[in-house]
């Protein structure tokens, strides 16, 4: 360097022949292969976009939502280029191989495994914080549109997929976990919902074909997994065992374009269409019996699900066991929800299907609370709780403002994307199950991008907002009750959107039928040493049935309790146990589903927790009904 | 728009380049301002108003404090002007939201209501410039500079694209003679290609994957010790090879259009102390510092304890110039805590004592250290990663390691201990590195189109 710190430039050091020829070399290669793109990229340019999966859909995102003042058109601008150019087309794939097999190297949302495996890396590792929060939200948000769908009188049954991971965990690299607990503590949420779930793990482990139930290429299952699932399906429904017909019975063909192809993701292969390998198993299948094809429009089972169910094949496999035909509604890339909402405008009130099996891999329920599948799921949930239903409201009166230092019911007020519209404060609710909380905004969004979000605690919920005066409802505040501070907000990601609004009212409501309403005895509430507790006593003939709930009512007066713990008795003996961990104070409403006992007569559930307060009350509890929902 | 992009390498660049060498040499500085806005602009076009409103105090307040001085006063009126708009800007624009923030946490301690205003965006590259500016004015009015000759030269001098925004910061006087008489010569030309083929290397090949890693582990709610440490080494690395990189490309740009820029980076991870590593970090902004910051707060003249004073406050405020967070005023206070105490022991390191090996690698853990607070969300943020580096999270979490990141963290290991500073391979050229270099950046460039838009971590400073 210079003694002024600049850089150094001695030209004599180049001065001599070596030098000069490799300086003419170099300014007319990087002149060549920069000048050469521009030239061939604007003179040639691809005629279409030939785009899919997440490129796609980012494509897509960005041009709707591109905005000059924001810099969101500059950015799409150069992934347009990027994902144009020519140049790009005709290096991409020989890099992107070089990359696979020195490296092991696919980049992005792709892991490498070993064998030539690949998986998806949103669907391996766990996000952050407690395990149950996915799962237990999809859980409850499964069960809320399952009483929708007992209440149009179909039988909801529900089919969890194991994840890739969770069967191939051999072949993952060294720093990845398979997390196959994740799987078996989503059916156990699911079960604590009073859900009918299948558990087809037990089926895919003791086959001998379980290392190919996934494709080694693909982000699918394969006709084993399906085959397989459909069987422990069946079983489950009480069918007879089925035959175990080998997979030479039915009609193998070849599909062209094959979703879920890991490889085109990733570039190494140029996209549906060219893709030449040999599977594990064959992916589609035709059953080649007489007449039980899917697809028949008045079918009594019906199918919702995602790509997973999207080919037919599943729909097929059903349709053998179950020897009946089977109606497939699927949608892919969705979660099972918009196939459930499909299902339900296609089929009239007179012809729904008395089965209705919802195919739902384990992989939505990662992170579910925070990633679009969640939203598309709360979206779907919430158009089908507008429109079908629910039958029976039993409201729930906040004995307490919703509203506290910021805002009153109807007023108005402007405010900037990601600022709070009002708190909700501790106490505010205790619930679980099938609450919905409704509420109206008048909404100025001019970028499309701005959504509603409830925040309380770790759980979120959100929904794309409008630009008119609508009405919002989330369909479930808790996946298990919680007194935590809750925060209703607007956010925008371009923080330059205002929004004026008015909440029109709150009402908070579970769906049960007053009618069926079976008052529970209070005892008086035993405390000693901070320690308390409180019985709640059922009259005989209390039977659990599934979506049989509880809801209690906290006295207006009194302290707080913690640590709350709530124990359903059988008559039987048996028990159910909910550890609440949140402090619960005066005022409040639980809402709970034992969906352990159905099938059981319930006797008791006891309260027990840690009392904070001078003069304990003589009961905590005001009200306990157990209550059904009967269509 | 980012130089390592499409959109800039294949058309701004050549087009740029083709208009600014085909017109005469007196209408060069106005093409460069003129690109300059349009290279700026295509981010946000509104906050290139800023930057006019900027040139045009300090081009005004040159002027009125040279006239001044003719008149044997010293113009400070002006001074005022530009140092009030400048920083008012800047403060404005940068600090305003954290200021808030701040308060509505004390509100909220005091059961007081918040304030609820709308946040501000930050522009691109405001701390550079403001403070390019603000130079001219300041050496202007110490005598130390003359006043620019031209409106156009000033436009250039303080939108000059290659260092707008983020770096190296060059001073006015640095460059006032090359504004007017600069030279362009077909080996400067070639030199600077080199210096920018080398920093998109750097870039692409080296920060961009090993910041994937450092992003997953400061993402992550626990680590076991060693990947909590990886994960920190990731993070060291990509800011070096993303900040460098940039310095190397701007470097290199500013030798294709005949200028010559400090040089920003002299081989830092190999400081002996934490007084060597400041030596050779962001020199231009430590140097900025030093003498505009440090000797007028006193420097060393006004005793000991004031001398260590000046030198904590310095890099107090040289944390804030970084980021309107606590995490960025505590890596300052770090920073200048142990200025402090290689002061303290005669402006060595208090591990002195031991080989030139041992001195290296202490630093080396000590800057660690210091970028875990500078990269982390919220100062809570930071000490639960200190748990994980010191296995008080716990011994599980792990990252997802691809053999990518053992390819590139080789590399950089290579570049950092095994070969010499960029400049000093500019300086000799030889044919085997130049070679080696071409394959790099046309790696780089093929590996450009795989990776999502990744800006410089620097942008945001």
């Amino acid at each position: 360097m210079t003694p002024e710190g600049l850089i150094e430039l001695d030209e004599s050091v180049l001065s001599n022949g070596p030098h000069k020829v490799t300086r003419a070399l170099v300014l007319l290669l990087t002149a060549t292969v920069i000048l050469g793109t521009t030239f061939i990229d604007v003179v040639f340019p691809l005629k279409q976009l030939r785009l899919q999966g997440a490129e796609a859909r980012q494509y897509s995102q960005m041009r709707d939502n591109a905005h000059w003042s924001d810099g969101s058109l500059a950015r799409f601008l150069e992934f347009n280029y990027r994902v144009r150019s020519r140049v790009r087309s005709a290096v991409g794939r020989p890099y992107a191989n070089f990359l696979l097999n020195n490296l092991n190297e696919v980049g992005g949302n792709c892991v490498a495994g070993s064998d030539g495996w690949l998986y998806l890396r949103n669907r391996i590792e766990m996000a952050p914080g407690p395990m149950e929060i996915g799962p237990g939200r999809t859980a409850a948000e499964t069960a809320f549109l399952a009483r929708r769908i007992l209440g149009l009188g179909m039988r909801p049954l529900l089919l969890p997929i194991p994840r890739k991971a969770a069967m191939a965990g051999e072949f993952l690299p060294i720093s990845f976990e398979s997390h196959r607990e994740f799987d078996e503590l989503v059916l156990d949420q699911y079960r604590r919902q009073g859900l009918e779930a299948v558990d087809v793990l037990p089926a895919w482990d003791a086959n001998p074909d379980a290392e190919h139930v996934y494709q080694r290429r693909n982000s699918h299952w394969s006709t084993v997994g399906v085959r397989l699932a459909a069987e422990a399906l069946a079983r489950f429904a009480g069918m007879l065992a089925p035959e175990d017909k080998r997979l030479g019975v039915f009609r193998h063909r070849d599909q062209p374009a094959r979703m879920g192809d890991l490889y085109s993701i990733t570039n190494t292969t140029r996209g549906p269409g060219q893709m030449r390998y040999a599977e594990q198993a064959p992916y589609f299948v035709d059953w080649n019996g007489q007449d039980l094809t899917a697809g028949s429009p008045d079918a009594d089972i019906a199918l919702c699900g995602t790509s997973f169910s999207a080919h037919d094949t599943l729909a097929i496999f059903l349709s053998h066991y179950f020897g009946r035909p089977v109606q497939c509604f699927s949608s892919p890339g969705d979660p099972p929800e918009v196939s459930v909402e499909k299902l339900l405008q296609t089929r009239g009130p007179n012809g729904y299907p008395s089965v209705l099996i919802e195919e739902i891999p384990n992989h939505f329920p990662l992170s579910y609370a925070a990633n679009p599948n969640g939203w598309k799921a709360q979206a779907a949930t919430e158009r089908i709780a507008q429109a079908y239903g629910p039958r029976h409201i039993l409201p729930l009166a906040l004995p307490i403002p919703v509203s506290v230092d910021n805002l009153e019911i109807g007023a108005e007020r402007t405010i900037t994307g990601g600022e709070r519209l009002l708190d909700l404060p501790e106490g505010w609710i205790a619930q679980s199950g099938g609450g919905v909380v409704q509420f109206g905004l008048d909404l100025i969004n001019p970028s499309g991008e701005a959504t509603v979000e409830i925040f309380c605690g770790a759980f979120r919920w959100n929904q794309k907002a409008s630009n008119q005066w609508r009405r919002y409802t989330f369909p479930i505040l808790m996946q298990r009750p919680s007194c935590d501070r809750a925060q209703l907000s607007v956010r925008s990601k371009s923080r330059t959107d205002s929004a004026t609004y008015t909440v029109g009212g709150w009402s908070l409501f579970t769906d049960v039928n007053p009618e069926t309403a079976m008052p529970g005895e209070l005892d008086r509430t035993a405390w000693q040493d901070g320690a308390a507790s409180q019985q709640i006593r059922f009259a005989p003939g209390c039977e659990v049935h599934p979506q049989s709930t509880l809801v209690i009512q906290t006295s207006p007066g009194g302290g707080a309790w913690n640590e709350l713990e709530v124990v359903f008795h059988a008559r039987d003996g048996s028990v159910e146990q909910r550890f609440l961990f949140n402090g619960f104070k005066q005022g409040g409403w639980i809402v709970l589903v034992p969906g352990l006992l159905t099938g059981h007569e319930l006797e008791s559930v006891e309260l027990r927790g840690r009392y904070q307060g001078k003069n304990p009350p003589g009961t905590w509890l005001s009200s306990a009904n157990l209550y059904h929902v009967t269509p | 728009m980012v130089f390592a992009s499409g959109v800039f390498l294949y058309f701004f660049l050549p087009i740029f380049l083709g208009i600014y060498y085909t017109l005469p040499r007196r209408m060069r500085s106005t093409v460069i301002a003129v690109a300059s806005y349009v290279f700026y602009g295509w981010w946000r076009p509104d906050f290139v108003i800023l930057m006019w409103v900027s040139t045009a105090v300090d081009y005004t307040a040159g002027q009125r404090i040279t006239q001044a001085q003719a008149r044997q006063s010293k113009g400070k009126p002006w001074l005022w002007l530009s140092l009030i708009v400048n920083l008012g800007l800047l403060g404005y624009f940068k600090y305003f939201n954290f200021g808030v923030d701040s308060l509505n946490d004390i509100f909220v301690h005091f059961g007081m209501p918040t304030m609820q205003v709308a946040k501000i965006v930050l522009p691109v590259g405001i701390s550079f410039y403001t403070f390019q500016t603000l130079s001219y004015t300041i050496d202007v009015y110490r005598g130390r500079a003359a006043k620019v000759r031209s409106f156009q030269d000033f436009m250039c001098y303080v939108a000059l694209f290659p260092q707008l925004v983020a770096g190296p910061i060059v001073r006015y006087n640095t460059v006032a003679d090359q504004l007017v008489n600069r030279t362009h010569t077909l080996e400067k030309f070639y030199r600077g290609v080199l210096a920018f083929q080398a920093g998109m290397a750097k870039k692409i090949l080296i920060a961009d994957v090993l910041g994937g890693l450092a992003d997953e582990a400061f993402a992550a709610s626990h680590l076991s010790p060693g990947y909590a440490w990886l994960g920190a080494l990731a993070y060291t690395f990509q800011i070096y090879f993303d900040f460098s990189g940039y310095s190397d490309m701007a470097i290199g740009l500013g030798l294709m259009i005949g200028f010559q820029f400090p040089v920003n980076f002299d081989q830092p991870y190999r400081s002996i102390s934490i007084t060597d590593f400041w030596r050779r970090w962001h020199i231009s902004l430590s140097s900025f510092l030093r003498d505009y910051l440090y000797i007028p707060l006193g420097g060393n003249r006004k005793g000991v304890v004031r001398t260590y004073v000046n030198l904590a406050l310095t890099m107090l405020l040289g944390g804030l110039w970084h980021g309107a967070n606590w995490t960025f005023l505590i890596w300052g206070a770090y920073q200048g805590f142990w200025l402090v105490v290689e002061r303290l022991s005669g402006k060595s390191s208090w591990y002195a004592f031991t080989p030139k090996a041992v001195q290296m690698a202490l630093t080396f853990v000590l800057v660690i250290f210091g970028w875990v607070f500078f990269r982390a969300e919220n100062l809570s943020h930071a000490l639960e990663y200190f748990d994980s580096m010191f296995g008080l999270a716990g011994t599980h979490g792990a990252l997802a390691l691809r053999p990518i990141h053992a390819v590139s963290a080789l590399a950089a290991v290579v570049v950092i201990w095994g070969t010499p500073t960029t400049q000093a391979l500019l300086f000799r050229a030889s044919i085997p590195w130049v070679v080696f270099l071409q394959f790099a950046f046309w790696g780089s460039l093929i590996h450009l189109h795989f990776v999502s838009h990744v800006p410089f971590l620097y942008f945001q400073f």
